[in-house]
């Protein structure tokens, strides 16, 4: 039994030592071989053994590029499945079914031309082409091998930095005779790319035209067509673009999943249609990420388009969509039922300058826009519409800061017009709405406001809680303004406003005390509540009082003068003639108020001088008399 | 107080007794608290907000009639893209006695927009706001005095019909912050804390014309004469 045991491990001692040698020499055959066809330039490898009729196993394949010599692919070990047919009438077929590859790494770089990879498969299947002799044109072909190679390391490098890395990466290539498929699966996502044609695929460097150069997928010997389903895009990928890819994808850092068809066109210009889906963009203009959920473009005749682009950004959802037009390229941008955020204003330059006016984030707006960018001129035309619904605006003022809520509006935009029809916001529990019109280049504007029921007591307290004086007024303020110029231009700035204000109580003013104070009362405590209303033009230096009156129990002044935009005071008041069925209250007021009062100083530091209302009074009296031709009386004073 | 408020007191003091007497009432939406200020109820619908206050129901001459009418001010933003319709046919209004027993609907007799009367639907375009006035009317000598009321309204968009209601309860005639106390300077007024002529507790004429007049709240009664 033993003497048995012993025969047969002698004799599987000589049967491995007999394949070992065989091994040994099939390698050293095959190594021979290469030489003899160059292929060693390109092709080493560690051993190979093979199993008669089922399959040979190369191990340490090393791939390298024809130009720099420099190891570009590596598999650990490479099953080549083999068949062996035996007819009826006594031939034989041989042929190999299967590549499965296991282990190893490939390094996707770039060196200013092409895909080193790329080129070094090109030139090995080239190589192996050459060196078969030729076949028989009648024999059908025979069947391409399927293709499998299973957790490759794959790394990208650009100019000899690291860019990305793909490790367990699986690669099958099939092909029936009819379409080849080349599927690649990294980590947990599979990824896929096919084309229909006779030939084998590869991933190909350099552009489909002459002096392109963008990575696609290319075929030596001509493109029939070629699919690509789910192919990742990263930043790394995008890097490797020569013209201009190290800084789109630094900036852009595009992320996405590439579905395309490429077709060769009639005019043997290639055809290229696609979608980019969930897409991850970063404008360093825009301040915020867009995630295209689909772009879908089209390259024909050298002209590119996308069509209804879905984008999604902070607010909502995008529909983009880019034309070339008669040579210009028009975008049009479709934004529905979209929330609003203050950053997506920050996009308008002027808003950005205006630090006055601040949206916070909160409500919604919608926009359809459309831009056409046109040679030779530095700014789009635009035309376009939309709607805004923005919860919480503020307005700084000298006096303190304006808060609207829920102001609600649309514009139209035309070549040369930025309307606002109809906006309306609540400000201190009443109502300012109004439109506007902004005209040319200059961006000259037209201004229409209401006020509606405001609460000045309620607006004070709000517009003086960043430290400004709180007075204890109270009243309502309605009224309209009209103001046209050119922004940022004050000295341009004119119109008209009326205001009045109802059931006021204005009297803890510096203005109100000042004038109280000037009065000859019996009685300077205020009481009761006064009207006051006031028609103002505007100019760029001053607010031209045209008319302004205050009724009080106390009193009723009517006057006129200016303001200065920086408050400065110019004011006449006088009492104001009674009328109706007042009349007789008024008189006993206007005879214990014979003064005019003319008002300087600030608003804040107002100086009201009264002047005894006989010395106003005899003066206009005498240019009335030279009007009217009637001889001046004598002055009593220039008769001492 | 001046002459025009005094007279102003006193015509409506004399409608009143004409009336026989019936103090204008108030009502708050039933989901508010009432602590003295008219708020309004607020609901917002697809991109359609509404804001409704009740101006409380009141004994007025309309036409040469005494009518008791109940006035609604709503408020509709539209903040979303497409037109709002809402017939006045839509609008209705339930009015309940105390115990819930007696329910009338009434349909409104005028809605005013601002300065303009409209004769047919309301209708709010896309992004925009508009404030209506609607006067449900009734015969006082037919009617109960309402105890709650609850304003229905059905309105389309886009297509799409939707529809929404508010209740109101009627607050104590007794409840210090009613504005119907408020101080005699309020007259001068038409708007204080949400409340329409707050200082009246009665109500005159019912003077609904179109006006210059700005200040919509103005146009609805002449109590009396004003300065402007």
């Amino acid at each position: 039994m033993t003497r048995l045991a012993v025969l047969f491990a002698l004799l599987a001692l000589l049967l491995s030592a007999g394949y070992l040698a065989v091994d040994r020499q099939l390698t050293q055959l095959v190594r021979d071989e290469l030489q003899t066809t160059a292929l060693h330039e390109l092709l080493d490898f560690g051993s190979l053994h093979i199993e008669p009729f089922e399959y040979a196993v190369l191990t340490e394949i090393s791939l390298h590029d024809p130009v720099s010599g420099e190891r570009v692919a590596h598999v650990d070990e490479l099953f080549i499945d083999l068949a062996m047919e035996w007819e009826w009438d006594g031939s034989t077929s041989f042929g190999v079914t299967g590549l499965r590859g296991r282990g190893g790494q490939a390094l996707l770089s770039w060196d200013g031309e092409d895909l080193i990879l790329a080129r070094a498969i090109g030139a090995l299947i080239e190589r192996i082409e050459a060196s078969l002799p030729p076949g028989d044109p009648d024999a059908p072909p025979l069947p391409t091998p399927t293709m499998t190679f299973d957790d490759l390391d794959v790394l990208v490098h650009a100019e000899g930095e690291a860019l990305d890395r793909f490790p367990r990466t699986n690669v099958r290539v099939l092909d029936n005779g009819h379409n080849t498929l080349l599927r690649v699966q990294t980590g947990d996502a599979a990824r896929g790319v096919r084309r229909a044609g006779r030939r084998s695929l590869l991933i190909a460097a350099g552009g489909l035209e002459e002096g392109e150069a963008h990575i696609e997928f290319g075929y030596t010997g001509g493109i029939d067509r070629v699919e690509a389903r789910g192919f990742p895009i990263s930043p790394a990928l995008v890097r490797l673009e020569p013209e201009n890819g190290e800084q789109l994808g630094r900036e852009l850092a595009p992320h996405g999943l590439l579905d395309l068809v490429v077709v060769m066109g009639a005019d043997g210009l290639p055809v290229v249609t696609g979608t980019l889906r969930d897409a991850q963009l970063s404008i360093p203009l825009l301040g915020f990420d867009l995630h295209p959920k689909s772009i879908p473009f089209a390259v024909s005749g050298g002209v590119g388009t996308v069509d209804k682009a879905e984008v999604d950004f902070a607010g909502g959802t995008a529909i983009v969509s880019l034309h070339d037009r008669a040579g210009a390229l028009a975008l049009t941008l479709d934004v529905r039922d979209a929330n609003f955020r203050e950053e997506f204003l920050e996009l308008l330059p002027s808003y950005r300058t205006t630090r006055e006016l601040r949206c916070r984030d909160g409500g919604r707006f919608e926009l359809q826009l459309s831009m056409l960018f046109e040679e030779g001129h530095t700014l789009p035309k635009v035309e376009g519409r939309g709607g805004f619904h923005i919860l919480d605006v503020r307005f700084g003022t000298e006096l303190g800061e304006l808060h609207f809520d829920s102001v609600v509006g649309s514009f139209e935009a035309t070549e040369d017009q930025l309307i606002f029809p109809e906006v309306s916001g609540r400000l201190a529990s009443g109502i300012v709405a109004g439109n506007c019109t902004i005209s040319g280049a200059l961006n000259d504007f037209d201004l229409e406001l209401r006020v509606e029921d405001v609460d000045i007591g309620e607006l004070h307290r709000e517009m003086a809680a960043n430290g400004h004086a709180i007075h204890n007024i109270a009243g309502w303020l309605q009224g309209s303004l009209r103001l046209r110029g050119t922004a940022g231009v004050p000295e341009t700035f004119g119109g008209d406003a009326r205001f009045s204000v109802r059931a006021g109580s204005l009297w803890d003013t510096p203005l109100l005390e000042a004038i109280l104070l000037a009065l000859p009362l019996k009685s300077r405590q205020p009481s009761g509540r006064h009207s006051a209303e006031a028609s103002l033009s505007l100019f760029p230096d001053r607010i031209s009082v045209d008319a302004m009156r205050l009724v009080s129990d106390l009193f009723t002044l009517e006057g006129t003068g200016s303001v200065g935009w920086d408050g400065h005071l110019d004011l006449q008041m006088v009492p104001a003639v009674p009328l109706g069925l007042l009349g007789r209250l008024l008189e006993a007021i206007q005879r214990s108020l014979l003064v005019n009062l003319r008002v300087e100083g600030t608003l804040e530091r107002p100086r009201v001088l009264a002047i005894p209302f006989d010395m106003v009074t005899s003066p206009v009296r005498s240019a009335v008399r030279m009007l009217l031709g009637e001889p001046d009386e004598a002055d009593p004073e220039d008769s001492h | 107080m001046s002459c025009r408020a005094v007279l102003a007191c006193l015509i409506a003091m004399s409608l009143t007794a004409c009336a026989g007497g019936e103090a204008r009432r108030y009502y708050a939406p039933v989901e508010l608290n009432f602590a003295g200020a008219n708020k309004a109820w607020e609901a917002e619908f697809e991109g359609t907000t509404f804001r409704l206050r009740c101006q409380g129901a009141y004994l007025n001459e309309v036409a040469g009639r005494t009518q008791r009418t109940v006035h609604m001010q709503l408020e509709v933003t539209r903040s979303r893209d497409g037109d709002l319709r809402l017939r006045q046919s839509d609008l209705k209004l339930d009015v309940g006695d105390h115990a819930a027993q007696r329910v009338r609907e009434l349909r409104p007799a005028e809605v005013w927009h601002g300065r303009n009367q409209l004769a047919g639907s309301l209708e709010v375009r896309a992004w925009s706001r508009r404030a209506f006035d609607l006067f449900f009317d009734e015969d006082p000598e037919q009617a109960f005095e309402p105890a709650f009321l609850r304003l229905r309204w059905r309105w389309t968009t886009l297509g799409e019909e939707d529809y929404a209601d508010c209740s109101f309860r009627r607050l104590a005639d007794d409840n210090p912050a009613l504005p119907a106390k408020l101080s005699s300077a309020q007259l001068k007024f038409g708007v204080a804390d949400g409340f329409y002529l707050p200082g009246y507790g009665e109500l005159g004429r019912r003077a609904l014309r179109p006006s210059e007049e700005e200040r919509q709240h103005y146009l609805f009664h002449a109590p009396g004469g004003w300065f402007w």
